[in-house]
């Protein structure tokens, strides 16, 4: 990662300390765009780089000019490295974030850097607070963003021929990312709430007792029961029981999407004895919806199928490049095969979830707010343990912004092949102490806001935590 | 017979035995306790052949034709006394000396009453039932004497015994109940009687066979259904000591004429005579329940005894073969399993040839059901389920084999459950276990007899299916994956990429812990570091922390293996040499000056030091130590 600054005044920003907040803005988004450097070579035509551009409503001259200046510090970085090292860029008002997911095609997301209006000698002054934007989480919302769209509609490059229809193409393509992304970032999550887990983009498994586990595990036998299934993912609620062969990626894309697909349709008499998911606007003869999904690397189209029972969701991928969209008959089919099974294993995944959920109230209740906050992060499976509520109104259940933004800069890139052992302790200017531990490939962080503790304290009170709370990894280091 | 299609599930052993036929001179006897056929020529006189209950043993001997026609003979179990009943009211006991009669101390125990049939309960105590009751005598060869040891008294018009049970069926002169009577050594226990529903119905003794199925005595009861005038057969069981023998089962036969009944390997055989076909039944299986009973239909349509050739003896080298006539009016029966042609003279087992059978089930549930309560399933059953997953297989067979696993380990794991309470047993009452070995199941198919199935099928598209299909049913019965079980299971979810799968199998323990799995593991951590971890947590699940500090050195990673070994060993144990050897391969400064700083503090802890004791052999390493961090190790030395 290379940040690059310009204009920042770190010697005001001290100066401005003392002076009383009268408000603080948060984290916003300024503007989001996708273009192509290669689309619009030639003079005039530098508007057909512009695939997308939110928001819509501004003059295309400015437009022109941000992808332009984003084009030319790409471009300029990468006199120094190579060319898509180009991650951030910090101005006093701004964050921007490239990403580059396909040769050719970049993403950048501009962000609002927090403001804190003060009053300053009578005046009301603004202090841009650019250092609590943290450019991993950011980046890594970037790259969600993209591989959302990928998720529906395959691969960019795809889209775009050298041929004739090139700029009919082009079109096709601007106006498919142009419906996309105008109803997804309507329905995103408020930027300034984005934080770890945003950025490791983590799945929670459901924790089950191994004999159900190994029964819906083996529900996917349905895919050899029926050879056009070619895989089946289930979730219980919100989380994931069984993620079969998708990459962590895109089990993550599948997940925001049938959460946002099934609690739009949530009713719970429905799909009591297990039905198909449907968008209500959708014809009954309407093709499933199509995905795609990287799948031995390659991202090929699948048909999605969502099927519900009680609370368990079963998403069925088939072929589709190879087949035609199955028939209603083969629904009917899928339906009494898989109705009273799924039917009767929700049942007993409720039964064991809500002995086990007894359990944890219990635990729970003895916690109280001020009580060491923890997370730990499993880089090999993604999965996250912590007790940082993530929604949380008030401060004392969440961690402030400042601490979040360390643990992202230490946390370890997920991709890195080798995982060694590592001990950090981080004191942070509004005394919190941030303990990592890494090893194994798991990541631990204790949070610790004891202003007066000293390293002993700290490293007293971490060991107390990690033997308490790791109870289900090995953590020999113990 | 030509409807069968050369497919025959029974068959005459090849193990049969030859006697003289019948004849006008020869005369010949069955004990189906010793299982001895007695061929009499001229009452004894001109010799007495006795065959059983293999070809080869034979005693020959002669004895005086002493008037009367011999009406039963019988040895004692131990050969020693022979039993012959000459007239109906009187018994003969011929003593023998090895395998020759003692023919001048012949005792004839004379009694009042209507001698019916005698059976040997022991070596010298025999039991006579006649009109009256059951009696057991004691015979005393020394003394020349035979003295009645316990007796029962009750009238009776015929009577059945069931050698293996030691159970004598009565049928009584008043009320025509059939009482069953447990006859041991000085013993005679009255067991309470058949419920035959009516209480006016009569039983005939040609209608009654006694055998034993699944261990239980089982009266065979043949009758004709009031409502369709097919025959039936109805089974009752005597289910243990103070039970009343229940109307358990009923076999339909649909057909009607003259039966005969057998029983083999636990399955009930019933022969017609007229179709010259044999119906197999099994009990265990299920059928129609109504009020309590179980109506059974034949397991396949009825099929004929496979012919059988008898090589007759010839000069030539092939011989002459004579096809025997199969369902004869010269054969008669015996329990459990035997046909003896007396005008052949011959006597065979009869056998079941499982493999003709499995192709006629089609069912493969209840085939496997079947299987596992036959005494040669075993192979057999490892076959079809075999087959089941190699050639026959289709993606909706998966069930089927879910459903077989389960029958399958059900049994295992009642077993492998008694093993554990015999071992766990072994400490407080020592000699009572080993007393008493429990019997293993019919048929026990082990997890080492599944992976030697699995294996031809590795590497195949649904093999992580069908392993994960085994391993949840194990999981079900309580029984823990085996080294080669998981070894299989491991390496069919990392040729599929399943890591999700793997890692969950064994954050639950499901697949063996142990070294050696581990170090599969480790051997394959190159795929995926997804599998690097889950080998170390498996190694630091079983506190095998010695690997770990191997693999992390291994790894270059020489800290994290110094900081598990100070914390598993101990500071005091920690070999210095292998650590500093290590850290000098890595060849990185910062590790190696780390791990030689570490070292000298503990020297300095233990010896009062910084330098090294010469026992740890660390000279090249101080000498990489000074040459490299020179200045640094200069000042340390002034300090120090």
């Amino acid at each position: 990662m290379l940040p690059v600054y310009f204009g920042q005044v770190k010697a005001a920003e001290l100066a401005n300390k003392m002076a009383k907040v009268l408000q603080r803005v948060e984290t916003t988004l300024r503007s989001f765009y996708v273009f192509n450097s290669s689309l619009g070579q030639k003079e005039g035509e530098e508007h057909k780089k512009i695939l997308f551009y939110h928001p819509n409503d501004i003059e295309l001259n400015t437009k022109i000019k941000d992808v332009g200046l984003s084009e030319a510090i790409i471009t300029f970085t990468g006199t120094f490295t190579s060319e898509d090292d180009c991650k951030a860029l910090h101005t006093q008002k701004t964050t921007q974030l490239f990403y580059q997911p396909e040769p050719g095609f970049w993403l950048v997301l501009v962000l609002n850097v927090p403001k804190e209006l003060k009053l300053k000698d009578g005046v009301e002054v603004a202090d841009y607070r650019g250092g609590d934007v943290c450019d991993r989480i950011y980046h890594a919302v970037l790259r969600q963003w993209y591989h959302m769209y990928r998720f529906h509609h395959g691969p960019l490059q795809a889209k775009l021929t050298q041929g004739k229809a090139a700029e009919e193409e082009r079109q096709k393509l601007a106006a498919e990312l142009h419906q996309f992304y105008e109803s997804y970032l309507a329905n995103i999550k408020d930027l300034a709430q984005c934080d770890i887990v945003d950025m490791l983009h983590s799945v929670q498994y459901l924790a089950l007792d191994k004999a159900l586990f190994l029964r819906a595990h083996n529900f996917s036998m349905l895919c050899d029961t029926f050879p056009a299934v070619k895989e089946c993912v289930m979730l219980y609620n919100e989380q994931v029981v069984c993620g079969g062969k998708l990459i962590a990626s895109d089990l993550y894309s599948l997940h925001v999407h049938i959460l946002s697909a099934t609690t739009a349709a949530a009713n719970a008499e429905t799909y009591r004895s297990g039905a198909f998911v449907r968008d209500e606007n959708e014809e009954q003869a309407a093709p499933p919806s199509r995905v795609f999904l990287d799948w031995e690397a390659q991202i090929k189209p699948y048909y999605l199928l969502i099927y519900r029972a009680l609370n368990v969701t079963l998403c069925l991928f088939l072929d589709a490049a190879r087949q035609v969209a199955p028939a209603p008959e083969f629904y009917e089919e899928l339906h009494t095969y898989m109705g009273p099974q799924l039917s009767c294993l929700a049942r007993d995944i409720a039964a064991e979830v809500s002995k086990l959920s007894v359990g944890s109230a219990a635990q729970e209740s003895t916690s109280n707010d001020s009580s060491p906050k923890y997370l730990f992060i499993n880089e090999q499976s993604l999965q996250h343990h912590t007790n940082i509520y993530r929604s949380a109104k008030t401060p004392q259940k969440s961690i402030p912004r400042n601490v979040m933004s360390i643990i992202a800069d230490l946390a370890n890139p997920i991709e890195q092949g080798a995982a060694a052992t590592e001990e950090l302790q981080v004191k942070t200017t509004n005394d919190f102490w941030v303990v990592k531990r890494r090893c194994n490939w798991r990541q631990y962080y204790v949070i610790l806001g004891k202003s007066k503790a000293t390293l002993l304290d700290v490293t007293q009170e971490a060991k107390r935590i990690f033997e308490q709370e790791l109870t289900d990894d090995v953590f020999f280091d113990k | 017979m030509e409807k069968s299609n050369g497919i025959h599930y029974i068959e005459l052993s090849n193990n049969f035995i030859r006697f003289d036929a019948v004849s006008q001179l020869t005369n010949v006897f069955f004990d189906d306790s010793n299982k001895q056929i007695f061929a009499v020529r001229s009452g004894g006189a001109t010799g007495v052949v006795v065959k059983g209950p293999v070809e080869d043993t034979v005693i020959t001997f002669c004895m005086s034709d002493r008037g009367g026609a011999i009406r039963s003979i019988k040895f004692s179990p131990d050969n020693q006394i022979l039993a012959v009943q000459r007239k109906e009211n009187a018994v003969e006991f011929v003593f023998f000396q090895g395998e020759q009669p003692l023919l001048q101390d012949i005792i004839t125990h004379q009694v009042k009453t209507l001698i019916y049939g005698f059976v040997w309960v022991h070596n010298r105590e025999l039991a006579l039932i006649s009109n009256t009751g059951v009696e057991i005598f004691q015979i005393l060869p020394e003394k020349r004497q035979v003295r009645s040891v316990k007796a029962l008294s009750i009238s009776i018009k015929w009577f059945a015994w069931c050698c293996d049970a030691n159970v004598a069926l009565l049928c009584t002169t008043e009320g025509n109940t059939l009482v069953p009577v447990l006859v041991k050594q000085k013993v005679i226990t009255k067991l309470p009687k058949v419920d035959l529903g009516n209480p006016s119905r009569e039983v005939q003794e040609s209608k009654v066979t006694l055998g034993r199925v699944y261990g239980v005595l089982a009266v065979l009861i043949l009758q004709s259904n009031s409502a369709t005038g097919m025959m039936e057969v109805e089974v009752h069981l005597l289910n243990g000591p103070g039970l009343a023998p229940r109307k358990c089962h009923v076999l339909r036969l649909s057909l009607i004429g003259r039966f005969a009944i057998n029983t083999v390997d636990n399955l009930i055989v019933v022969h017609h005579q007229a179709t010259a076909t044999s119906l197999l039944f099994d009990i265990a299986l299920s059928g129609e329940v109504i009020d309590d009973v179980t109506y059974h239909a034949p397991i396949t349509p009825g099929r004929s005894i496979k012919p059988f050739g008898l090589k007759l003896p010839s000069l030539s080298p092939d011989g002459q073969i004579l096809q025997c006539e199969l369902y004869s009016t010269n054969w008669v029966l015996f329990q459990p399993n035997i046909v003896i042609d007396a005008k052949l003279g011959c006597m065979w087992y009869l056998n079941l040839s499982i493999e003709p059978l499995c192709n006629l089930i089609s069912d493969r549930i209840r085939l496997t059901e079947f299987l596992l309560q036959r005494s040669s399933g075993k192979q057999m059953l490892l076959k079809v389920v075999g087959q089941l997953m190699d050639d026959q297989y289709k993606g909706t067979l998966l069930p089927v084999l879910e459903t077989i696993f389960d029958k399958i380990n059900k049994i295992y794991s009642s077993w492998v459950q008694l093993e554990l309470q015999n071992q766990t047993a072994l400490p407080s009452n020592v000699k009572s276990t080993i007393a008493k070995s429990s019997t293993p199941p019919i048929v026990l198919i082990e997890q080492s007899d599944m992976v030697q199935i699995f294996q031809p099928i590795a590497k195949r598209t649904y093999t992580e299916t069908v392993l994960m299909l085994y391993l949840q049913s194990l999981n079900k019965y309580n029984i823990s994956a085996q080294e080669e079980l998981s070894k299989m299971v491991i390496s069919e979810l990392m040729r599929n990429r399943s890591f999700d799968t793997l890692r969950r199998l064994v954050s639950y323990s499901m697949l063996l812990e142990s070294k050696s799995v581990a170090c599969f593991l480790l051997a394959h951590s190159d795929v995926n570091s997804a599998i690097s971890q889950v080998a170390i947590d498996m190694l630091g699940k079983i506190q095998a922390h010695e690997i770990i500090i191997e693999v992390m050195l291994g790894q270059g990673k020489v800290i994290d293996a110094l900081r598990l070994a100070k914390n598993s060993m101990g500071l005091e144990k920690v070999p210095a040499r292998k650590f500093l050897e290590a850290a000098y391969k890595t060849q990185d400064d910062l590790i190696f000056h780390s791990v030689y700083r570490f070292f000298q503090m503990r020297n300095l802890r233990m010896y009062e030091t910084l330098a090294f004791p010469k026992a740890e052999q660390c000279t090249e390493f101080i000498q990489h130590y000074n040459t490299t961090f020179a200045a640094d190790s200069a000042n340390k030395l002034q300090i120090s």
